[in-house]
């Protein structure tokens, strides 16, 4: 009888029960059924338990007493010790028993742990991002005090204006609220006294800028308050990663001197390694302190981006009103400044990922997404396994095991594989922050700050720990829920096949495929509309034809040419673009100084002659660039009236103007604005030399296309193109269009620029081509990571409709047999298995495109030229799927055509 | 009606074959009661599916009326086998979801029928098999004779000419086993061919004629002159 008993529990699992000691068939029941385990290693496999106990030197306890004392002879003694409590026992015995289980079914749980790693893997690489770009941005002390104070003028849309040096210091004088305040601008330096002029990346700051954000140098010192006095700034403080490529982390250099815009600095110290204001590619190598020279400041000239520090104690919001009162007061002060200009005090926190949160949160919640279609899959694939283990789930409620007690045992195994899953999602996720790191820029307009910044830290271990528990316990949850409900009668009986829960797993299982087919279509639906917004963007008329043509900035530093030679300017540029047209393989050059598609332009208001000046929220505005008179013709921008400029608009001729046909239409409605006149409103300090033509009135002589700007902006914006003689800068770009590969023209122009002065550095040579990417890659980026995840999608809702399918077939062979033995040909079968899965499928489809209707408008700001709701879109990627589900549904079919129903019906 | 010739089943195997009928010559007639009775492994059911062409991996030669099913291909034997058989099985093998008139009408569909015609068909079966009352139960809500009586009648539905049953009373008790060999015996009697495989003398008897099988081979058979 012991010997017969031993072969029935070890069908449960590898237990040898031959060592086990078998005092009555009684307590035989209470005892737990991996008993292999259970035994402690050193007992010998003897049937000397067996005798010892059947010889009475065991003493015979009550059931649980054996059980309890089973389980306290698994657990190692620090642990016993340790948990000591039941509850702690149980939970250990059940995941030793999960343990079991899963190692048992390598394929299952293989393929539960790699799709769970997929699901998991992209959250984790997702949130790490968010969690270094969106949540967590600032790694100051206590960085939840430092603000931006923004200039705004809502009826020009603007939220960001910067602000002028002299607000900076009325502001400081005036507020109560901020420990520091302090200013900053970008700019670009000349770094002369090496083998060659290097133009580098630069800042200027106030010289509490370090101090307010709590970042110290490494070497050297700070700023101080002194260096902020006019006279007394020439000193620079250094990149670390600068200070490593020039000179080679030798500490040495610190007060040494560098030449930068031909004056002498004194390096006084060198930045922590990492350091990084916005976390962008590239950052300033170089900071210099600002020299405020109250007397000479003026409050035209907004070129700060002001920063602060609240008091510690102060709200945001008391920040805000104080700003307001302030700039109120102000305006009462100086009549003259802009009457209808706001101020914003918003957290540096919030600003550095706000351009950045809603395409993350996107992608957030496409791998969301992502992962609860692996969790119904594993549910899936956990009920189909549930089904084979009614009969073991009965036996072990009829020894006694509560409900409460199986679904705990249940939910172990499901939350100890969400956790493994997990594990290896971490690895998953490091390969996706390289793989997103890889699609996003390094540098440029595109890049994501602080990417780099974004790895698999503790917040993202946390986070992942968390998300595989409560996965474990969303796709555990419905399987233990119905193999907890078993039937014992029905469960236990020979052969039973538990019809009842049967039909009520194939109905959960029905749920779950067609919840994976709904969401699928979401994220098929988010990805095609960005796909289609992308192809618009690719598709639409620039206004200009940006293939052949090469760019390179020129700056001319005012050490070499100071505001007094401005016409020497004028005949430098003359002579470099004279240069540039005569080398070989050149169709023409020219030169603007804000390039289209760079995210770069100015602004500024002007008057229309014979028209009142409108009041300051209805002026006359657009945004204005400076070209050569070449312009046009380089970028092949089409002029629709009138005429172009030419190399007789000079410095000491009329001034002129072209616009674009937006301006024209917007203040010349059904009227020709040739020959009209206007004059701008352009602060004089802005420009090194302002000749008296731009100072006046300016004749409009032509009407030019319209081009797109920045990312695609839906609103077309009004421009202003004015002669480069009339209104030089000491940016400007060169634009040079080749007959062939531009950028092997690079080397000739270079030579060309040098021939006309050695001295002049020449940076940032790109193609437009490569600007045109740039100004894509938001959108690139959002497209190719939500089509992957809509992909991976894709394909897990396929192995999920495959695998109920399939698992459908095997569980109907019998009815095939039945059906096959009444007359059903392999069409029938086929048509009726497909019937079957394409109706899921059908339903889940319309799930889909109800709950795309509701989600798909929140990817709205991220589209371009394609509605929320196109129908288009809609229509191919719901045909998309009922490929992929046709398939998915026809392979399990085209198997039960092959079921044999003397097999199937021999084997019920 | 059915002529076999030298029919053979084999599994091969890594071990080998395993021979499971050996040159089977059987030939039955029209209206025919058939008992085909043998131990556990004698190839009962297996001769059952060969004649039903539910098994189309043998050796030798069949002969259904005057078609060589030996040279169909699987499609014909499938057309064959709709047209002349009807089965019943031990487990009636009714399907759990469907009502007792779905499963009437499950035959019906996959022959070239129109639905109206089929309502009659099942409505006609319904009322020969007095089970009216039962046609919109499911099998789980019927006894196992009931079950059985459906599956007779499933089996008939498209008059067949040759029913096949494998241990048709296997799973009844006596007085159940008795009604579905009454039943059995008056189709016979109307014309339908019975081929029965039972390990029961007493429903044996119900037949015309008895074939014995052994480790696949025909070991014996008797014609009786009346039936139970």
């Amino acid at each position: 009888m012991q010997k017969r008993q031993a072969r029935e529990e070890t069908s449960w699992g590898e237990s040898n029960i031959d060592w086990w000691p078998l005092p009555t068939q009684a307590d035989n029941v209470n005892l737990d059924l991996d008993k292999s385990e259970t035994q402690p290693q050193a007992t010998p496999m003897c049937p000397a338990g067996t005798l010892s106990f059947s010889t009475g030197e065991y003493s015979p306890l009550p059931p649980i007493e054996v059980e309890k004392r089973s389980i306290q002879s698994r657990i190692p003694p620090p642990l016993h010790n340790f948990l000591g409590a039941e509850p702690m026992m149980t939970l250990w015995q059940d995941i030793r028993y999960g343990l079991r289980m899963l190692r048992r079914s390598p394929g299952f749980t293989t393929v539960a742990i790699l799709t769970l790693a997929i699901g998991i893997g992209a959250n984790a690489a997702i949130f790490s991002i968010i969690n270094r770009v969106v949540l967590n941005p600032l790694s100051y002390p206590d960085s939840s005090r430092l603000v931006v104070i923004w200039e705004t003028d809502a009826n020009r849309n603007i939220y960001r204006g910067t602000a002028s040096a002299a607000e900076l210091l009325d502001w400081r004088d005036m507020n109560h609220s901020f420990q520091e305040l302090s200013g900053w601008r970008a700019l670009f330096y000349t770094v002369t006294g090496n083998a060659e002029p290097e133009q580098v990346w630069g800042a200027q700051a106030s010289g509490n800028f370090f101090r307010m954000l709590g970042v110290a140098p490494v070497l050297g010192r700070d700023f101080s308050a002194e260096d902020e006095q006019p006279g007394h700034g020439q000193v620079v403080i250094l990149d670390y990663g600068y200070w490593q490529r020039h000179y080679g982390g030798d500490r040495s250099f610190i007060g040494k001197t560098m030449v930068l815009d031909g004056q002498p600095h004194v390096i006084i110290g060198v930045l922590p390694r990492g350091f990084s204001l916005f976390g962008r590619v590239p950052e300033s190598d170089l900071w210099t302190p600002f020299a405020l020279n109250r007397a000479q400041l003026n409050r035209e000239d907004h070129e700060l981006i002001v920063f602060g520090r609240l008091r510690k104690g102060v709200a945001l919001g008391s920040a805000q009103a104080e700003m307001e009162t302030i700039l109120a007061q102000l305006k009462r002060q100086y009549p003259g400044i802009d009457q209808k200009n706001g101020v914003r005090v918003a957290s540096l926190h919030d600003e550095l990922g706000a351009k950045l949160r809603p395409a993350l949160l996107l992608l957030l919640a496409a791998v969301g997404f992502v992962l609860l279609i692996a969790c119904t899959n594993i549910a899936n694939l956990m009920m189909a396994r549930a089904a084979s283990r009614e009969r073991e789930i009965a036996v072990r409620a009829v020894l006694g095991a509560g409900r409460a007690r199986i679904l705990g045992q249940l939910l172990t195994e499901s939350v100890l594989l969400a956790i493994l899953g997990g594990a290896l999602g971490i690895g998953v996720a490091y390969w996706g922050l390289h793989l997103v790191r890889a699609i996003v820029p390094a540098e440029g307009t595109g890049q994501i700050p602080r990417l780099n910044q974004a790895g698999v830290g503790g917040e993202v271990l946390l986070f992942t720990l968390a998300v595989s528990l409560l996965t474990g316990i969303l796709f555990g949850l419905a399987p233990a829920l119905q193999v907890s409900r078993v039937r014992l009668h029905e469960s236990l009986k020979e052969g039973g096949r538990g019809s009842t829960s049967s039909r009520r797993s194939r109905l959960a299982q029905s749920v779950l495929v067609v919840s994976e087919i709904a969401l699928s279509l979401v994220l098929l639906a988010g990805a095609g509309l960005l796909i289609r917004s992308f192809a618009q963007m690719m598709s639409r008329n620039l206004g200009f034809d940006p293939s052949h043509v090469l760019t390179m900035q020129v700056y001319l530093p005012e050490s070499h040419y100071p505001s007094s030679a401005g016409p020497r300017m004028v005949n430098l540029y003359q002579q470099v673009l004279e240069n540039v047209s005569a080398l070989p393989g050149v169709q023409s050059a020219s030169a603007i100084d804000f390039l289209p598609l760079t995210g770069w332009s100015g602004f500024c208001d002007f008057d229309i002659e014979g028209r009142a000046t409108p009041p300051s929220d209805e002026r006359f505005t657009g945004q204005y660039r400076v070209i050569d008179w070449r312009y046009l013709r380089t970028m092949r921008i089409p002029l629709r009236k009138g005429r172009d400029f030419s190399a007789g608009d000079g410095p000491d001729s009329q001034g002129v103007v072209m616009l674009n046909e937006t301006l024209a239409e917007r203040y010349w409605p059904k009227q020709d604005p040739i020959g009209q006149r206007i004059r701008l409103q352009l602060s004089p300090g802005l420009n090194p030399w302002t000749p008296e033509t731009r100072a006046g009135w300016l004749t409009v002589v032509g009407i030019v296309g319209d081009i797109q700007d920045w990312q695609f902006a839906a609103q077309k914006s009004g421009q202003l193109y004015l002669p480069y003689p009339q209104d030089p800068s000491r940016i400007m770009r060169l634009a040079v269009r080749s007959n062939g590969d531009p950028t092997e023209l690079t080397a000739g122009v270079r030579r060309a620029v040098e021939s006309a002065d050695p001295s002049l550095p020449v940076t940032d040579v790109h193609s437009m081509d490569e600007y045109l990417a740039q100004s894509l890659s938001d959108q690139r980026v959002s497209m190719w990571l939500l089509a992957v995840f809509a992909g991976i999608a894709t394909v897990l809702a396929a192995i999920g409709v495959y695998g109920l399918m399939a698992y459908g077939v095997a569980q109907r062979a019998h009815e095939i047999g039945i059906r096959m033995a009444l007359g059903a040909e392999p069409a029938d079968v086929l048509r009726m298995i497909v019937r079957d899965g394409m109706r899921l499928v059908g339903i889940g489809l319309v799930a889909g495109l109800v709950c795309s209707f509701g989600l798909t408008r929140y990817l709205r700001s991220q589209l371009y030229g394609v509605e929320a709701h196109d129908p288009l879109t809609l229509l191919t990627v719901t045909a998309g799927l009922v490929v992929v589900a046709f398939l998915s549904c026809y392979i399990p079919a085209r198997r039960a055509t092959k079921v044999d129903p003397l097999v199937a019906l021999r084997y019920e | 009606m059915i002529k076999l010739t030298d029919v053979e089943k084999v599994y091969e195997s890594g071990a080998g074959k395993t021979w499971v009928l050996r040159r089977i010559n059987l030939e039955i007639r029209e209206g025919d009661f058939i008992t085909v009775m043998g131990p556990s492994g004698a190839g009962k059911s297996t001769l059952m599916g060969i004649i039903g062409m539910l098994d189309g991996a043998w050796k030798g030669e069949y002969h259904l009326y005057e078609n060589a099913v030996h040279k169909l291909d699987n499609r014909r034997r499938v057309e064959l086998h709709k047209k002349y058989i009807g089965f019943v099985f031990q487990q009636y093998h009714l399907l759990d979801n469907l009502t007792v008139a779905e499963n009437l009408d499950l035959p019906l569909s996959y022959r070239d029928i129109k639905k109206s015609e089929r309502e009659g068909m099942v409505a006609d079966a319904l009322d020969r098999f007095q089970i009216v009352g039962k046609k919109a139960l499911f099998p789980n809500q019927l006894s196992g004779g009931q079950q059985q009586l459906v599956a007779v009648a499933r089996a008939v539905i498209g008059k067949p000419k040759l029913i096949l049953a494998d241990e048709p009373t296997g799973s009844l008790h006596s007085s159940q086993g008795k009604m579905i060999m009454d039943m059995m015996k008056k189709l016979n009697d109307e014309g339908t061919t019975i081929i029965q495989v039972t390990h029961n003398d007493a429903w044996a008897a119900y037949g015309s004629r008895i074939i014995q099988l052994a480790d696949g081979w025909i070991v014996g058979g008797e014609t009786r002159a009346g039936a139970a």
